[in-house]
Parts: structure tokens; C-alpha cells; sequence
């Protein structure tokens, strides 16, 4: 086997065994073994580097979900901030796309807020290390995807009522980082975004017009997002401009939808019931003629029979003239 | 007398006699067939609806518009089923099948409105499984009385021919009541599983508790 892969396996490697002194002598280096895999120094160290490449290069923010409890008068937000693995142990900087009241925001102590004219303006989040709470347990030998950790940030968004229009205002990032929005809230209520707000209603979520359809599952898995079930749609979208001011729609109750789903079908009983009546009474002065042709066409075919079984000429004593 | 002693022949199933007249008369006994089920319907909504005057007065226009509006929603599908399947019976004879259906299964919830609104009146437990399962006995005894006027309609030659169309309608009219009564609801005094609807039967995780311990309020 020529040109040997970083990977190959051991059996691989003793084969290749005989072939190493060919080997070296072309590529020239020294070759070893780790847990059996035969590596080259020069494949290791480019194939750690690049690791180190990666790692540094996706070193951020990945995205967070924002899970909002609507009560009376506020709705309670509850933002997983969710970051990549960083090799350098340095705090990450989430920059807010609309400055934040103190007042309003709760974070965990790890958490250093950064204030402009008395605003939280941005964040910096703990590093995202072996062994802090939260991040991955340092067993994860070979990870399918990047390695990452989350941090809990919790924001009270007052609004004047518990339905109604309303401009969700989680506490998002500024970049291309994933956001997921759900919320939720008592009588099974719901948030329907404006359309102006350009996401598209999907089966189980609302999302940005023309994405992969299986970016919802993609972005759950990714953030560790689990969807609470069919009948509520999350929304997926990553932070722009546009939504700076909030994510405008409207939270609306099962009574509302029913109530609106309850007028229709009234208006179109009404109409139905109408229809039925004026067919009936239309139709009943018809039938009455048709009756009345059935009977006239029974009685002359009565009369034809009658007529029919009566003997003609003297035997009969009926005259012909 | 004469219209009422036509309307339950059609929920026995037979063909009508020629002496029915033309095909005004028989469109004029389908239409009044429809009108009667929200008659009957009315009285079983009053009847489940008595405990309180206002649900009972609500319920006159409530249960009438489900049972209406699910039958006349299915006719559209239920026909063009009919149309596609090739089912070897005339259009007007599976309509008269199935509206006979429809006014039989009223028939049933009306005549035991009178049980119910006892029970309703003298029960506390019993009532709302007595209204619950009246409402099941009805949707079994139409589907009977439609099926077997189909089977007639065919003269039972190839009977098997009228299942598709029968059961696109049986199927489309549950589906369409069981969403129609979450609209409609409250009908019984008792929230019940219908009043959910489909939702009812998708699966629903628990929302997320937000807490708030050991976490600081900025300065």
C-alpha cells in the first residue's frame, strides 16, 4: 500500500511495515507509532496545526436560543448563548444588536457585562474550557461535530399585554450567529411573526425564505434546542439588521385562533343555512308541479285504460255517434 | 306529513318510489333532510347544554352548525370520489345515501336528548359519558344506515364498488367534525378531549422552567 494515510489502521501499518524503508527513502522524515496507527512527523505536525487553524478560526459564538415565558405584563427570556471550544482559554465577546437596560438583565457571575451611557452594549462570556460548567466532558474522545459550551443570560421584556402585537426583543447577537426564538405562554399561546419580518411558516418552524428545509433539525442539533412539539414553530433566522428593533408579530391565545376560525365557520353556516332555505322553498314550488303533472299524467293514464276496457258498439248499448 | 313520512324512508335506506315525483322533488327531500339535521342537532345541543341556560341557548346554533357544515363540507370530496372510483350507482342515489345517513345519525341524537338532558339535570358523573357516547352511537347508526342504502342503491350487485366512495365520506365527515366541534367548544359543560381538537393528539413536551438561582443582576 503506497502513500499511506495518517488514519490507516494497524494491520495496515504492519503491512506497510516491510514497505517503510521504500517509503522513507522517497519522502524522506522518520515514521512512528501511536496506539498502533503509524504516523510521519511532518503528516503530524500539518495535521495538528490545521486542527489549531480550525479550532482558532471557529472560536466564537455559534448562536443561542432565546426561550420566552409571556406572563402579564413581561416576557421572560431565557438565552442560551452557545460558543465554540476555545483553545486560548480568552473570554468571548457577544456584541447585543440593541443595547440592554441593566436593570432588566440577569447573568451568571462568570458573566462580565460591558456598559456605553449606562447600556449593556456587549457581553463577555466565559471561555468555553475543559472542565467549566457546561462544557463537554473531557471523555468526548472523537466528536462528530466542534465541541462547545452554553451560557444561561436572562432578560425581563416588559409589553403591555399577554396577546396582542408585540415586538419580541431577545437579547441577540450581532453577526451571522444562529437564533432560534420560542415562545410561550398560557392558553396555548403562540407567536405568528409579521410577514414583513421576511420568515417563512413551515411545517414545524418559521424560517428565512428559501433555506434547506432541514435546517431547523440541523441548527436544534447544533445548539441543543429540543422543540417542544409539532403544534409550536420555533423561529430560525440568523441576526441582520432588520431585526434590530425586534421580531414584530403578534401573540395571539387557542381561544383567539379558535374564535377567528369559529366566526368564519358561522358566516359560512349562515350562508348554507340561507342557501338550504331558499332551495327548499324554490324547489317545493317546483316539486308541486311536478306532482301535479304526475297525478294528471295517472289520472289520463287511468282514464286511457278505462276508456280501453270498455266494450264498443250494440252489445255495449253504446252508440257510436 | 306527506315531506316528514319521505324524509324517514330516505334514513331507512330504501330507493324512493317513483311516486316521489322528479328530480325537483328529490332535490327538494335532500334539502329538507339537511334542514331537519340541524333540527335534531339543535335539541341534542340544548338537551347537553342544559345545566346552564347560556350554553344550552349557544348550543342551538353551535351543534347545528357543526353537524350542517360537516356534511355539506364532505359532499364535494365525497362526490368526486364517487365520480373517480367508478362506483356503479347514480350521483343522486349515494347523495340520498348519505344525507339519509346524516339525518338518521340525528335522528338518534334527538330522540335521546331527552335521556340526556335527565341525566344532565340528576348526575354529576354519568351525564357527559351518556352525551359523549350518544354522539358515538349516532355516528355508528349513520354510517350503518348510509352503507347499507349504498349497498342498496347497487341492488347488492358489487356492493364492494361503493367502498371507496363511502369511506371518503365517513372518513372526511369524522375528520371534519372532530374539528369542528374544537371550534364550537364548550358544547358540554365539561372540557373534554374534543375540544382540542387534532392538536390533541400531537405530541406535547412540557415548557422549559426558567430558573433563577444563583445568577447575578447587573450592576
Amino acid at each position: 500500500m503506497r502513500g499511506a494515510s495518517f488514519f490507516q489502521g494497524p494491520d495496515d501499518a504492519t503491512t506497510n511495515g516491510r514497505e517503510g524503508e521504500g517509503s522513507r527513502r522517497r519522502h524522506g522524515g522518520t515514521e512512528g507509532f501511536v496506539f498502533g496507527y503509524r504516523y510521519r512527523w511532518a503528516q503530524l505536525a500539518f495535521v495538528a496545526l490545521f486542527l489549531m487553524a480550525t479550532a482558532s478560526a471557529q472560536a466564537g459564538i455559534v448562536g443561542t436560543v432565546h426561550q420566552g415565558s409571556v406572563q402579564e405584563g413581561a416576557i421572560q427570556w431565557r438565552s442560551r448563548v452557545v460558543v465554540d471550544m476555545t483553545p486560548d482559554g480568552e473570554p468571548v465577546r457577544a456584541v447585543l444588536t440593541a443595547p440592554l437596560d441593566p436593570k432588566l438583565l440577569t447573568y451568571p457571575e462568570a458573566v462580565e457585562p460591558v456598559l456605553t451611557e449606562g447600556q449593556v452594549t456587549s457581553l463577555m462570556l466565559p471561555s468555553c474550557e475543559w472542565g467549566r460548567p457546561g462544557a463537554p466532558p473531557m471523555t468526548t474522545a472523537m466528536p462528530r461535530q466542534p465541541l462547545t459550551c452554553s451560557t444561561d443570560i436572562y432578560v425581563i421584556q416588559p409589553i403591555s399585554g399577554p396577546r396582542g402585537a408585540v415586538h419580541l426583543q431577545p437579547p441577540m447577537l450581532e453577526g451571522v450567529a444562529m437564533q432560534i426564538v420560542d415562545v410561550w405562554g398560557p392558553e396555548e399561546l403562540m407567536f405568528i411573526p409579521d410577514p414583513k419580518v421576511g420568515l417563512e411558516k413551515r411545517l414545524a418552524a418559521f424560517t428565512p425564505a428559501g433555506v434547506d428545509k432541514d435546517l431547523p433539525r440541523r441548527w436544534d442539533q447544533r445548539l441543543g434546542f429540543a422543540r417542544r412539539g409539532p403544534a409550536h414553530k420555533p423561529l430560525y433566522f440568523q441576526s441582520t439588521d432588520s431585526l434590530k428593533e425586534g421580531i414584530a408579530g403578534e401573540l395571539t391565545s387557542e381561544g383567539d385562533r379558535m374564535r377567528r376560525g369559529a366566526i368564519v365557520a358561522g358566516v359560512v353556516f349562515a350562508a348554507i343555512v340561507t342557501a338550504l332555505i331558499t332551495a327548499f322553498l324554490r324547489l317545493s314550488r317546483v316539486a308541486r308541479v311536478e306532482r301535479a303533472e304526475a297525478e294528471l299524467k295517472v289520472n289520463l293514464r287511468r282514464s286511457a285504460e278505462l276508456l280501453d276496457d270498455m266494450p264498443v258498439g250494440r252489445e255495449s248499448g253504446v252508440s257510436g255517434r | 306529513m306527506h315531506l316528514l313520512s319521505r324524509l324517514f324512508d330516505l334514513a331507512t335506506g330504501r330507493p324512493l318510489p317513483d311516486e316521489a315525483g322528479g328530480s325537483a322533488s328529490r332535490a327538494q327531500l335532500i334539502v329538507a333532510a339537511l334542514l331537519a339535521l340541524g333540527v335534531f342537532a339543535a335539541a341534542w345541543g340544548f338537551a347537553a347544554g342544559s345545566q346552564s341556560l347560556g350554553l344550552a341557548m349557544s348550543n342551538l346554533y353551535k351543534v347545528p352548525m357543526v353537524v350542517i357544515l360537516s356534511a355539506v363540507l364532505t359532499l364535494p370530496a365525497g362526490m368526486l370520489a364517487w365520480k373517480l372510483s367508478e362506483a356503479p350507482c347514480r350521483g343522486r342515489n349515494i347523495l340520498q345515501a348519505f344525507v339519509g345517513g346524516c339525518f338518521g345519525g340525528t335522528l338518534i341524537l334527538a330522540v335521546l336528548s331527552p335521556v340526556v338532558a335527565v341525566y344532565y339535570q340528576s348526575s354529576a358523573w354519568a351525564a357527559p359519558y351518556l352525551a359523549i357516547g350518544s354522539t358515538f352511537v349516532a355516528i355508528a347508526v349513520g354510517t350503518a344506515v348510509f352503507l347499507r342504502a349504498s349497498v342498496r342503491a347497487v341492488d347488492g350487485k358489487n356492493g364492494w364498488r361503493m367502498a371507496i366512495p363511502v369511506s371518503t365520506f365517513v372518513v372526511l365527515q369524522i375528520a371534519l367534525l372532530a374539528q369542528l366541534v374544537s371550534i364550537a367548544s364548550p358544547i358540554l359543560p365539561e372540557r373534554t378531549v374534543f375540544a382540542d381538537g387534532v392538536e390533541a393528539v400531537a405530541p406535547d413536551l412540557p415548557e422549559p422552567l426558567l430558573p433563577h438561582t444563583g445568577l447575578t443582576e447587573a450592576r
